[in-house]
């Protein structure tokens, strides 16, 4: 009975899986600051630096990257686009950064709420998050578009 | 259906058990492996995804530099030929498309999907594309693709791997378990049929299992000893069930096994013979058709012992007499006892049963004699009561009065004493004694003091309330025991109606006695609170009323010392006699015809060390109540008679007159005895005289008369002492040998002044002289008196106007100085 009862189960979720799959989302992976930052745009090798953690100064400010690790697609995307490496190369990259260089490493939110906090209360950091979850908020400003498409 | 069961026996079986278990223990290593592949998967995923961005940045950081599309190409011709590249592309912000020459035809940029993780659009290509911007300011898109093929195939190579190597693990591991199973299987397959074999009561052979295992050889081991064990104990209960069977069958009370319904189970050949039946019938019938009453095992108590019914146990065993019916209908007595099994099958009832009738002849025979004896046995016990009874009653009262005697007055005493206590009442105690029983005792003999008991006892009872108790203490002594009185008033009524009841004389035969009665009383709590106090006070009253003219006397501590004295005086009067404290005084007698002193009559005195000198009427009635009279006149015979002789020898023949009680009278040795004195004092007999007093010779005169004749014989002279104040029979007097009689000086002391006194006295001396007797007046204290004696022609005289009674050393003296001179001639 009980296995009669798993199968069922398991039925039910590949029969919604197809629904799960046309839900697509056209989503844009946008670099945000606060909008007192000042500042409207990064070059590409800017924006590179900044999440390797090296200084960048722009506007009379010192930017600081923050890392958005709420979703790991962003985070993928992330990788690919602005740091060119693996997640765990990324990691050791930081790390060395951090031992050899005596730097900062760029601190690491879970939460998007949390980040969109950081990102206010302290001007020149500079992260990046979906488009759609910063679109009513102005105090926060887009500085440039890491990626767009549509996501299953 | 019987592929299930299989399964089931398989899996439920030792072998399915351990083969599960391998498996079931390796399937979890099983995944364990194909971790460590899914770990090396995502390494090689990581890998190639780093090798894919960090080539990508590469080639888009050298393209950026690019100033000339001939370098565009280059660069994307260099990165083509690098390997693992399938796409190297660049498209211009104007949509210029740039195509690495040595690939197949590009991607429309529409159609190019970018990948962001390892087979991601199931086209074994991983499309990357990342922003440059151009040496002269444009921005660009290098779009490459990597062929994930080689890094799939890898992963699917190390899946391969992995799946062998479980296949090759798990077989390995089983073959193992192939080999241990049968090893195990095959012994204990072994022991099982073993097992069976034992339940089947096959088990006669030697269990033979070979196996290295020790818990199965062990198991076999214990299993072989079990079935020694069982063998054994197989044989001892076959070997019981055979002594069992033995004494079923011989034994002669039938045994009977019945079950929970009534049904007969088993029956003996006893019990077949009791009650008529073969073994055949035993299927054929039940317990009523053995018993006439089988509602008997009904009432065994059922479960006394609170054991469930799966235990096997005796419960309780009962014994029934009752009828029993054999086969042919007749009836007989049996005792049957029932005792019950519990079993886990249900009760059963074992019977016991025993023909009794034998038995219940015998019985009967023996209710029988048992009834005759008890019969008997009754008979006998009331006889033995009576005569208990009777010696009870012998015991207790007194067998000539038939009146309580002194024990059981003592008890009604006791009784009557705690009464009166309790009830805070008086009571009182009467002793009583006769006057004179003695007398009529010691003259006419026990029979007529015997038969004076009687009357005496029955005038009591008459006088007196049947509540009193009136007991006889001995003798002539009796008490009464009055249990409530109201006051000492009560106790002297009865007193005075015991004196009153004695006032009559008592007639027996021909004779009669007139008894006087003394009573004593002591009151309760007045005059003692405990049983012997009372009679000891009332016994001291007594001795006070045989002094008074009432006849009966309340108890008085002042009497109790004289009562203490006089008890001293019996032991110190005894003494006396033996140790001559006795002293004798003589008093003259004067012819009053001649003038002449005739005799004297010895008189003796008590010289009591500490009371000085007593006369006689202070000891001689204790010396007579208490049998010294006897030793005390033999003193005074011999003392007399000494004195007489010495007077003789001095020429002094002085009569000598001694006194003789009544009871000298009865004894037949008196006369020997004054033989005796006579020869050894020399005294001749016309020297002696006795007075006898004439009560005493009234109480028996045939014995006094019978002893005086032996003494006149003697010629001994004779004088009847204190005439007038008895009962004298003028008949016996004539025919007593006296030769004088003594008037009583009470009748000659008053004869001056009362006529009636004179009377008498002439008419004594009248009688006297006309029976030929001489007359000796006693009493003399004057001259007229003796003037008138004279007249009165009486013979002697004596009295203190004459002399006093003197001691023999004075008496000398006085002869030489009296007016009267000593008669010469007298012996």
């Amino acid at each position: 009975m009980k296995c009669r009862h798993a199968i069922a189960t398991l039925l039910m979720l590949l029969l919604s899986m197809p629904s799960l799959a046309t839900n697509e989302k056209n989503r844009h992976l946008v670099l945000v600051t606060d909008s007192a930052t000042g500042i409207t745009a990064l070059s590409t090798s800017e924006i590179h630096k900044l999440f390797l953690g090296l200084p960048i100064e722009k506007g009379g400010h010192s930017l600081e990257a923050a890392i958005n690790h709420s979703d790991p697609f962003l985070y993928e995307i992330f990788l690919q686009k602005i740091v060119y490496m693996s997640s765990i190369s990324y990691d050791r990259h930081l790390l060395s950064n951090v031992i050899q260089l005596g730097g900062r490493r760029p601190q690491v939110f879970n939460n998007t709420q949390s980040l969109i906090t950081a990102l206010k209360q302290k001007p020149g950091t500079v992260s990046v998050l979906w488009e759609n979850d910063i679109r009513t908020r102005s105090d926060l400003t887009i500085i440039g578009e890491i990626w767009h498409g549509t996501i299953e | 259906m019987a592929r299930h069961n299989r399964i089931k026996i398989l899996l439920h079986s030792f072998a399915g058990r351990i083969t599960i278990g391998v498996i079931l223990i390796h399937a979890l290593l099983i995944p364990f492996l194909f971790g460590v592949v899914f770990v090396i998967e995502a390494g090689y995923k990581q890998q190639f995804i780093e090798y894919v961005r960090h080539d990508a940045a590469v080639v888009a950081e050298q393209l950026s530099e690019e100033k000339a599309e001939s370098g565009f190409l280059h660069h994307l011709n260099d990165a083509a030929l690098s390997g693992g590249v399938l796409v190297a592309q660049l498209v211009t912000e104007d949509g210029t498309l740039f195509n690495s020459t040595v690939l197949d035809k590009p991607i429309p940029p529409a159609a190019f999907q970018e990948d962001f993780r390892f087979g991601e659009h199931g086209d074994s290509i991983y499309y990357i594309s990342l922003p440059i911007g151009t040496a002269d300011g444009k921005s660009a898109t290098v779009q490459m693709g990597f062929d994930e093929a080689p890094t799939q195939e890898q992963i699917q190579k190390a899946y391969h791997r992995v799946e062998i190597l479980a296949v090759s693990y798990i077989t390995l591991s089983l073959l193992p378990v192939a080999f241990l199973i049968p090893q195990l299987t095959r012994p204990l397959r072994k022991l099982r049929d073993t097992a069976q074999k034992i339940a089947k009561g096959e088990a006669t052979e030697r269990l033979h299992v070979k196996s290295s295992i020790y818990e199965i050889s062990d198991l076999a081991d214990d299993l072989e000893s079990m079935r020694h064990e069982l063998v054994d104990r197989s044989q001892a209960i076959i070997a019981r069930e055979g002594r069992i069977s033995a004494i079923m069958n011989n034994v002669v009370d039938g045994i009977i096994t019945i079950d929970d319904s009534g049904t007969i189970e088993s029956m003996n050949p006893a019990a077949l013979q009791i009650f008529g039946y073969e073994q055949a019938d035993i299927s054929d019938i039940n317990l009523d058709n053995l018993l006439n009453d089988s509602s008997i095992f009904a009432r065994n108590p059922k479960d006394q012992t609170g054991l469930s019914s799966s235990k096997t146990s005796i419960t309780s065993i009962m014994t029934h007499e009752t009828v029993g019916r054999r086969k042919d209908g007749n009836t007989l007595p049996i005792e049957i006892a029932i005792s019950e099994l519990t079993r886990s099958e249900g009760r059963l009832f074992i019977a016991i049963a025993r023909d009794i009738t034998e038995r219940k002849r015998s019985e009967e025979e023996l209710k029988a004699l048992h009834d005759d004896l008890e019969r008997r046995v009754i008979k006998r016990t009331k006889e033995l009561a009576s005569l208990n009874q009777e010696l009870e009653h012998q015991a207790l009262h007194d067998a000539l009065t038939e009146l309580p005697n002194r024990l059981l007055l003592q008890d009604r005493m006791h009784q009557a004493l705690l009464s009166a206590q309790r009830e805070h009442h008086q009571l009182a105690l009467l002793i009583t004694d006769l006057d004179r029983f003695k007398e009529i005792n010691d003259t006419l003999g026990h029979h007529y003091g015997d038969l004076v008991l009687q009357e005496v006892s029955a005038r009591m009872r008459t006088a007196l309330r049947g509540s009193d108790t009136i007991a006889r203490l001995g003798g002539d002594e009796f008490a009464v025991l009055l249990p409530y009185i109201e006051s000492a008033d009560d106790a002297v009524m009865a007193a005075r109606k015991l004196v009153a009841a004695m006032e009559k004389p008592i007639v027996l035969e021909d004779h009669s006695f007139h008894v006087g009665i003394s009573v004593g009383i002591a009151l309760f709590p007045d005059h003692g609170t405990d049983g012997s106090t009372m009679m000891r006070h009332a016994d001291v009253a007594m001795y006070v009323a045989k002094r008074s003219t009432s006849g009966y006397a309340l108890y008085d501590h002042l009497e109790d010392q004289h009562s203490v004295s006089r008890l001293a005086m019996v032991g110190e009067l005894r003494h006396a006699i033996e140790h001559k404290q006795l002293v004798l005084f003589y008093q003259p007698k004067i012819d009053l015809k001649e003038g002449q002193i005739t005799g004297v009559e010895a008189l003796v005195r008590w010289n009591h060390p500490q009371r000085g000198l007593l006369s006689p009427d202070e000891f001689i009635p204790l010396a007579e109540h208490t049998g010294l009279i006897r030793p005390l006149t033999f003193f005074v015979l011999d003392e007399a008679l000494h004195q007489a002789s010495v007077w003789k020898k001095n020429d002094l023949n002085l009569k000598m007159a001694i006194n003789l009680s009544a009871h000298h009278l009865q004894d037949e040795q008196l006369a020997n005895k004054v033989e005796s004195a006579m020869r050894q004092w020399d005294v001749p007999s016309e020297l002696l005289e006795f007075e006898i007093t004439e009560s005493a010779i009234m109480a028996n005169p045939l014995r006094a008369m019978n002893t005086l004749t032996q003494l006149s014989r003697m010629g001994i002279g004779l004088s009847i002492d204190d005439f007038g104040t008895g009962y004298s029979s003028l008949i016996y007097l004539k025919q007593l040998p006296v030769d004088e009689i003594k008037i009583d000086k009470s009748f000659v002391i008053d004869m001056l002044d009362n006529n009636e006194d004179l009377v008498i006295v002439r008419s004594t001396i009248d009688l006297a002289h006309n029976m030929g007797r001489q007359v000796v007046a006693e009493g003399v204290e004057s001259e007229e008196v003796l003037n008138l004696l004279i007249e009165l022609g009486c013979d002697m005289a004596q009295g203190y106007y004459i002399s006093r009674p003197i001691t023999a050393n004075i008496i000398t003296q006085w002869l030489q100085q009296t007016q009267w001179p000593l008669k010469r001639g007298n012996a």
